[in-house]
């Protein structure tokens, strides 16, 4: 196992080998907080604090024994692990704490802000492991509280000339907790991007003497938006709980013609749907000569039975160059630090996707993605296709109504 | 006859002026929630972005709601959101939105150029 900072790559060690596994889990009966890191505990524990689907079914069929099994009994073994699988997913305690001591290294002194700082807990740093054929990146969520060990000049020097002593390879000692989905900076992205919460960390030398304890503060409790309501919140200045009469007032003095908006049988609690434009702004769906230009912009939004609109999603078309660090930016100043814990750019609360019909996922209120205009002609073109911004409200409180 | 450039600053100005015979009435309660007018006003937006260098700002503009925006006098609607907005530097507009971003609208060349606090800049322009 490796740890990745955006400079470097540390060795990772695991605190409990797997050949203490068992004495782990008799130790777990024992104690509510057992330490160690166990890759697959870890991973079916994220599964089930974030609601992201373990495809346990796909799983089974890469098990050792589904592919020991002959081809007669497979389909019994794949099913008999699939059962095993589902039943140690429900079985998850997701409080569970995990420890890993990791490899890592102090950084030169600061001299602007008189600290050092640990480079696992800077931004963009992840530590991978895999489990189930897959990999996993652990993000910390409040890292940044952990991340420096502030120290006037003059005891820096001699707490420098130590560190170089060494290499300043230090021991980080860090004990966490799974708690969604994601990297709150956005500097980590991947298919599953374990978000955690540091409890408390220790920075030890090579003898195992402590050198700093930081101050960790848990992930949520620094500054930050009052909770995050959507339906006192805005995509692209369109707004959720008015009425279907006053957004389609709205849209075309705006943008233009409205019209009906197509409707999925499958979704719930949504009556119908009106839109400005909604295919046009990829390639796929038109059946024009000529792509979608940046600029172009596209709307739906679906109201429910009371014509109250209850969902908008808006997309905008740009060049190219599209600075995906600039939009994330603007995003979090406009709506705060990422809540969501269940997409990349999203803010909650979290609620199962019955309305959409996928009860066994979770959506947030807001969510934003930036996809590129690619089309069939894309295939093998050596060309840098436009972006495609979406941002999408929902009323979760109205959704949550919905999904009982 | 006028000038698309003196169009342009007569109309901010005449916004900066109409919140001035307001008794400087810098109103508008940042994210009130109301539909654009349905025939007042006019629409400012950002162009398709020719110049690349301005794409930073579109996003910001974008995220904001107003890559495309209703000016009414001195009242401006993101979408159906109204947005706070009191006299600005050389004879424009400060918007403030409610995340305490502001934007400075200010007359430049054939239109307006939103200045916003965070560093990025882009042009808008009456929609003919």
């Amino acid at each position: 196992m490796t740890m990745h900072t955006p400079h470097s790559r540390l060795t990772v060690t695991n605190v409990v080998c797997w050949s203490a596994a068992l004495l782990l889990v008799m130790l777990a009966a024992l104690s509510a907080q057992s330490d160690g890191f166990d890759d697959e505990t870890a991973a079916l524990t994220y599964h089930k604090v974030s609601g992201d689907r373990l495809d346990t079914q796909t799983v089974a069929s890469r098990s050792q024994a589904a592919l020991r099994a002959t081809s007669f009994d497979r389909p019994d073994v794949v099913a008999a692990e699939q059962r095993r699988l589902d039943s140690l997913l429900a079985s998850m305690d997701v409080s569970h704490e995990f420890t890993l001591t990791i490899d890592d290294r102090i950084a030169d002194y600061d001299h602007t802000n008189s600290q050092f700082s640990i480079e696992l807990f800077t931004p963009g740093s992840y530590i991978p492991f895999r489990a189930f054929s897959q990999e996993y990146r652990l993000v910390f969520a409040n890292a940044a509280s952990a991340r420096a060990i502030p120290m006037p000049k003059e005891q820096a020097r001699e707490f420098d000339a130590r560190l170089n002593s060494f290499g300043r390879q230090i021991k980080n000692e860090v004990h966490f907790k799974i708690i969604g989905k994601g990297d709150p900076t956005g500097a980590v992205s991947g298919g599953f991007v374990v978000r955690a919460e540091i409890t408390s960390a220790r920075a030890l030398d090579r003898s195992g003497e402590v050198l700093f304890t930081p101050k960790v503060v848990a992930a949520g409790a620094g500054p930050k938006f009052a909770g995050f309501d959507a339906s006192k919140t805005d995509v692209a200045g369109l707004r959720i709980g008015g009425s279907k009469k006053d957004m389609e007032a709205t849209l075309t003095r705006l943008f233009g013609k409205v019209t009906p908006g197509h409707m999925t049988a499958s979704a719930k609690g949504f009556a119908g749907a009106i839109e400005v434009n909604s295919l046009g702004c990829r390639s796929g769906f038109t059946n024009r000569k000529t792509r979608p230009q940046p600029g172009a912009v596209c709307v739906t939004a679906y109201y429910d039975a009371s014509e109250t609109i209850r969902l908008v999603r808006v997309e905008r078309m740009f060049p190219s160059n599209f600075d995906v660090n600039v939009f994330q930016k603007a995003l979090l100043q406009k709506y705060g630090p990422l809540s969501g814990g269940r997409g990349a750019l999203s803010w909650g609360p979290g609620i199962p996707g019955t309305v959409f019909n996928k009860p066994d996922s979770f959506v947030d209120a807001l969510t934003a993605s930036v996809a590129y205009d690619e089309d069939i002609s894309s295939i093998g073109a050596n060309r840098l296709e436009n972006a495609i911004a979406s941002l999408q409200l929902l009323d979760a409180a109205w959704a949550e109504k919905v999904s009982k | 006859m006028q000038t698309f450039r003196t169009a342009v600053l007569r109309s901010i100005l005449l916004v900066s002026a109409a919140g001035a015979a307001c008794g400087g009435a810098d109103k508008g309660a940042p994210g009130a929630v109301a539909a654009p007018p349905s025939r007042s006003g006019d629409i400012w937006e950002i162009q398709a972005p020719a110049d690349r260098t301005a794409v930073p700002g579109s996003i910001v503009a974008f995220v904001n709601g107003v890559h495309v925006m209703v000016v009414d006098g001195n009242e401006i609607y993101a979408g159906m959101t109204t947005l706070a907005t009191k006299s600005g530097a050389d004879g424009g507009r400060t918007i403030t939105f409610p995340s305490g971003l502001t934007a400075d609208m200010v007359s430049s060349g054939k239109g307006a150029e939103l200045r916003f606090s965070s560093g990025e800049r882009v042009m808008v322009h009456e929609r003919q």
